[in-house]
């Protein structure tokens, strides 16, 4: 993506919402460890719509990586419920869980989380082979992506031999691999300079108008503001949520307004 | 709580020296072995096997040695023992000699006995050996005997027999057991009273053993006229003067005592030689599963420094120098190795104890005989240090860690870089499991390779195992290659009677019988050799043999057998001991009278620890013209019944002659060592399995720990727990596969130089290996079992796996 795109206005689609594509209703999670115990989650339901762009924000242990891996079936759950599509996460077994996110969730990682003994296009085979039998054609869509995230000269080369932008960038091609319903990520840029984070978000971005339900965790504005709504978290709740307009057309504006909230969050 | 302590620790100190450290050091050490209370029980138990089979190995070589010359020293054993025959040699001229010689101490009064004309038959069987029958005299000092059952007396009484340990134990007779024996006045029966400790007779290795029985049973059992046998022994000041008297006893006869002779040296070798063999064994395994556990303990340490990653770098910002890092591996291994060596050590008691007793069974001796105290500090001692040494010299590792990136990502930077052999495209082929595992494997790390190690050498372990008990219990099907012949049946003559059947009937007996391939006549002959500059004079067996020694089956390491009268083979012992090699000249005395043969050959066997010959009778019918073989050696036709053919002549010839299967003498003889080696072989076994098993147990549930974020990723990726565990149990299973052709291929290269050394005492320079088959394909689905339960266990861990441990808060 060319620098001068990420300057252009950008068509918001905010006002037509999506069916639920998952969520959770009354979600608790508490974590214990001897003796103590840490409540992380108090009675949250949230529902995240198909085609959205959310982004989740909040303060230091405020609970919003924990709720990323409740909603996506990493983290079990303490009480209340869990849903994706027509599933009950809740109730699923492992096994169940697995099988869905292979298909249903692909997963971005602040620390990328490649697997070192694999090249990049291996750690896409890796996940594609999972979710096709067709693994020709699991072959080519995977050099189609990387191509597309400008990674393909690259493709042979170990997560080792490439720079921290370009193993982020491999990382999302890997969870595009089978088609997800969702793409989870949780604080992409976080361990991303400047320019390599802004490439990262410009492709969230392409992914978000070419339909990709997105949910991602972060503490960077210019991150947010590439999503269609912004949930703010606060000890364990979800203290607020804010939803960008058409009239907010560039990432500039975006900013503004969206500090303007959060400091009425107490951010 | 801990690092905000030490932290306090390192304002008070500035930069902390080790004194000031030491506090927060052991609190490190402790918490990393409360941390994970099964990993630190795996690390107990590797360094508990390996002092355990470490100390068993020292313990036992320790305790081998004394016991035998404690044994000759306590029991006032003669220095030497000679039998003769009245008919050649006056009784009390040999007797006045060996008593005025100045180094003799003392000489035993004359023994008459009386070699068993057959093999006695214990409950309906024939035992392995003759006997000979020897009456004790009232008051013997010299060769006193101990009692290892049976009540102790001075004499037996009438009808009882005192059998040595060595024929009791390899023919299971207990006290009070019957022996039958047949004489000229029908069946004999003795009965065991006691099974004693005759030092020249408890190895299982002296020619015919000696069985006492009461002063004057042999008078009333056997014929007056037969018993021209006499036996008596000599003790001397000094034992080292033994060689010098026997040559000057020998000139004093004439030039060759005809008789037989046993000399100290010989005694203690033959106890020696089985012990040592054994003693050899274990200590090399022991210092391979020595080997094997430091292996493991390296790398449990390196484990530990990328577990505590994140604490380390921590450490290091708080002013803790790579010295006191260090020293919190070292501190933790020195905790646990206060646990585990004497855990080893208490082990090793009993397993030493075992062994010892097995090994010095035949002279009574246990483990509670010899000193273990000093094998077991010096144990201590060595794995003490060891552990330490290899715990400071990993843990240099995190002496290393670079704070900035330990304390960010709570782990090293990667440093994968290795373009691995083969892609994952090869899933479209076989199943992605495998190919991952595969990949995993290929990008391993020394704990593979250590891995690796151990079960190659546990596979080679049970493969050498089973092999060489195989070889030794089955060394019937094998004869020619421990220097026997080949022949089916051995038919002894009995030469008691002036009347009996003489050789040559024998001969024409069996030519006209049809099942009858080949025969050929054998006599056993002592020889001397004189003395040479480097050797002194020495007495040695042979084998006259009448007839074609190629028919029968001898067989050579070296040049041929013997045909003409001239020629003579020697066993490798023998001929190295004199420096002699094909076509030279073999100088000795034979009945008082010197020959030389022109050696043609060389061969191995285990016969007299290979000082031993092989002549035709022609070369001897030169010296002694009338001298008829007493035994025939006979090859059958194929097809034919042995048992039924055995039966037949001894139906046909009477009493006249004996039957027996050929393997039967040799088999006897190696009883008690194949006992004895199927112990020390099970043991080290086990415990080298164990060794394996832990190994791979441990490297399996560090490779998770240490991977739990790539099988985090695996799990978010949608992989199943039976999935990332097959992953991790095809990996070890694959190890296992390598193992075993490395395991073999080390076998093939190896067992063979590792038996022929360790039997070369035994005269054996080409150990001839008999491939069990099915034991050796048994240990294939054992290894890859081992290797699959080894990893299945602990690879439950990966249902622990959270991938939260994918947060980087």
């Amino acid at each position: 993506m060319s620098e001068s795109s990420i300057l252009e206005p950008i068509v918001l689609n905010s006002s037509e919402l999506g069916k639920p594509l998952f969520g959770c209703k009354n979600l608790n999670k508490t974590f214990a460890s001897q003796g103590s115990s840490v409540e992380v989650i108090k009675d949250l339901t949230l529902d995240v719509y198909q085609g959205d762009f959310t982004a989740l924000m909040g303060g230091s242990g405020s609970g919003k990586s924990t709720l990323l891996y409740l909603l996506s079936g990493l983290e079990t759950i303490t009480s209340g419920n869990v849903w994706f599509e027509n599933h009950d996460l809740s109730t699923m077994s492992e096994k169940g869980q697995s099988i869905l996110r292979r298909k249903g969730m692909g997963f971005v990682f602040q620390a990328f989380n490649l697997v070192p003994n694999l090249s990049l296009l291996e750690n896409i085979l890796v996940a594609g082979y999972l979710g096709s039998t067709d693994k020709n054609s699991v072959e080519k869509r995977a050099m189609s992506i990387l191509n597309s995230m400008e990674l393909g000269d690259l493709s042979e080369r170990l997560p080792s031999q490439v720079s921290g932008g370009q193993q982020q960038r491999a990382s999302i091609a890997r969870s595009l691999i089978n088609l997800p319903d969702v793409l989870f990520a949780d604080e992409p840029t976080g361990a991303l300079n400047s320019s390599a984070g802004e490439m990262v978000l410009d492709h969230f971005s392409e992914l978000a108008t070419q339909g990709q339900t997105i949910f991602m965790v972060t503490h960077e504005l210019r991150a947010a503001c590439r999503g269609d709504r912004v949930l703010y978290m606060k000890d364990g709740r979800l203290h607020g949520e804010y939803r960008f307009s058409v009239l907010e057309d560039s990432y500039a504006k975006r900013e503004i307004s969206l500090f303007n909230w959060l400091s009425a969050q107490g951010w | 709580m801990m690092i905000q302590q030490l932290s306090a620790n390192s304002k008070k100190a500035g930069l902390i020296n080790f004194g000031s450290a030491l506090p927060g050091l052991l609190l490190l050490a402790s918490a990393n072995i409360k941390r994970d209370l099964v990993r630190t029980g795996l690390l107990v138990t590797t360094i508990s096997l390996a002092t355990l089979l470490f100390l068993t190995a020292l313990g036992s070589l320790n305790g081998l040695q004394q016991p035998i010359t404690d044994m000759m020293k306590n029991q006032n054993a003669s220095h030497a023992t000679f039998d003769f025959d009245t008919r050649i040699y006056s009784a009390e001229k040999l007797s006045s000699w060996w008593l005025a010689q100045e180094e003799v101490e003392s000489v035993t009064a004359m023994l008459p006995y009386m070699t068993t004309s057959s093999r006695p038959l214990h409950q309906d069987k024939e035992m392995g050996n003759y006997l000979k029958l020897s009456e004790r005299p009232k008051g013997m000092i010299q060769d006193k005997l101990k009692f290892i059952a049976g009540k102790e007396k001075d004499t037996p009484s009438e009808g009882e027999l005192w059998l040595p340990s060595s024929v009791a134990f390899s023919a299971n007779i207990q006290i009070d057991d019957q022996l039958e024996i047949p004489t000229e006045q029908g069946v004999h029966n003795f009965i065991v009273s006691a099974i004693v400790v005759d030092p020249q007779y408890s190895s299982g290795f002296i020619g015919t053993p000696r069985a006492w029985v009461a002063p004057g049973e042999l008078v009333s059992t056997f014929p007056l006229g037969s018993l021209n046998s006499y036996m008596f022994g000599v003790r001397l000041h000094d034992v080292d003067k033994l060689p010098e008297l026997w040559s000057r006893f020998n000139q004093s006869v004439g030039g060759g005592f005809s008789g037989y002779y046993l000399s100290y040296d010989s005694v203690v070798s033959s106890y020696a030689q089985t012990i040592q063999l054994m003693g050899a064994l274990v200590l090399i395994f022991a210092i391979i599963s020595l080997l094997v556990a430091l292996f493991i303990i390296s790398t449990t340490i390196s484990g530990e420094i990328l577990s505590s990653y994140r604490t380390f770098g921590i450490l290091k910002s708080l002013g803790y120098t790579p010295r006191n890092v260090v020293s919190v591996f070292q501190l933790q291994f020195f905790l646990i190795s206060l646990i585990a060596i004497p855990l080893g050590i208490f082990g090793a008691y009993f397993a030493t104890d075992a062994m010892i007793g097995l090994m010095l069974k035949s002279i009574g001796a246990s483990g509670d005989q010899v000193g273990f105290s000093t094998p077991a500090i010096i144990t201590f001692g060595i794995i003490l240090t060891m552990v330490l040494v290899v715990a400071a010299f990993v843990g240099a590792q995190a002496g290393k860690i670079k704070p900035a990136s330990a304390i960010r990502y709570g782990a090293p930077e990667e440093s994968v870089s290795r373009r691995l052999p083969f892609h994952i495209r090869l899933a479209c082929k076989f199943p992605l499991v495998i190919i991952l595992a595969l990949k995993n494997l290929a990008s391993g790390k020394k704990r593979e390779l250590f891995d690796l190690i151990a079960i190659s050498i546990t596979a080679f372990v049970l493969f050498f195992s089973i092999n060489v008990y195989h070889s030794m219990s089955e060394v019937g099907s094998n004869l020619p290659f421990w220097g026997l012949d080949d022949s089916d049946v051995r038919i002894s003559r009995d030469t008691s009677h002036l009347f009996g059947l003489s050789y040559d009937s024998l001969k024409s007996h069996l030519v006209a019988q049809k099942e009858v391939k080949v025969f050929a006549g054998q006599n056993s002959l002592s020889a001397v050799v004189p003395a040479t500059n480097e050797q002194p004079i020495k007495n040695i067996d042979g084998y006259i043999i009448d007839g074609s020694l190629d028919d029968i089956g001898y067989l050579n390491f070296a040049g041929r057998n013997p045909v003409q009268a001239t020629e003579i083979s020697l066993g490798i012992p023998l001929a190295k001991a004199y420096g002699i090699e094909i076509n030279d000249t073999f100088s000795l005395v034979i009945k008082g009278q010197p020959i030389n043969l022109t050696v043609v050959g060389l061969f191995q066997g285990t016969n007299n620890g290979g000082y031993f010959y092989r002549a035709p009778l022609s070369a001897i019918k030169r010296i002694d013209p009338n001298l008829e073989p007493a035994m025939v050696l006979v090859k059958l036709n194929e097809d034919v019944n042995r048992n039924a053919f055995m039966t037949e002549l001894e139906a046909q010839l009477g009493q006249a002659v004996s039957t027996e299967p050929s393997e039967k003498l040799v088999e006897s003889q190696l009883n008690q060592i194949v006992q004895g080696l199927g112990l020390v072989l099970g043991f080290i076994s086990t415990i080298l399995v164990l060794v394996a098993g832990v190994s791979i147990f441990n490297s399996t549930s560090m490779g998770i720990h240490e991977t739990k974020r790539q099988l985090g990723v695996y799990k978010a990726l949608g992989y199943t727990e039976g999935q990332i565990r097959q992953m991790v149990v095809v990996k070890s299973a694959v190890l296992g596969v390598f193992a075993l052709m490395f395991g073999l291929i080390l076998f093939y290269l190896g067992a063979g130089n590792v038996m022929d050394m360790m039997m070369s005492s035994f005269g054996m320079v080409n150990f001839p290996m008999e491939i069990n088959v099915v034991g050796s394909l048994l240990v294939v689905p054992g290894i890859l079992l081992l290797c699959f339960i080894s990893a299945w266990i602990p690879s439950n861990k990966v249902a622990k796996i959270k991938p939260r441990t994918l947060i980087v808060e």
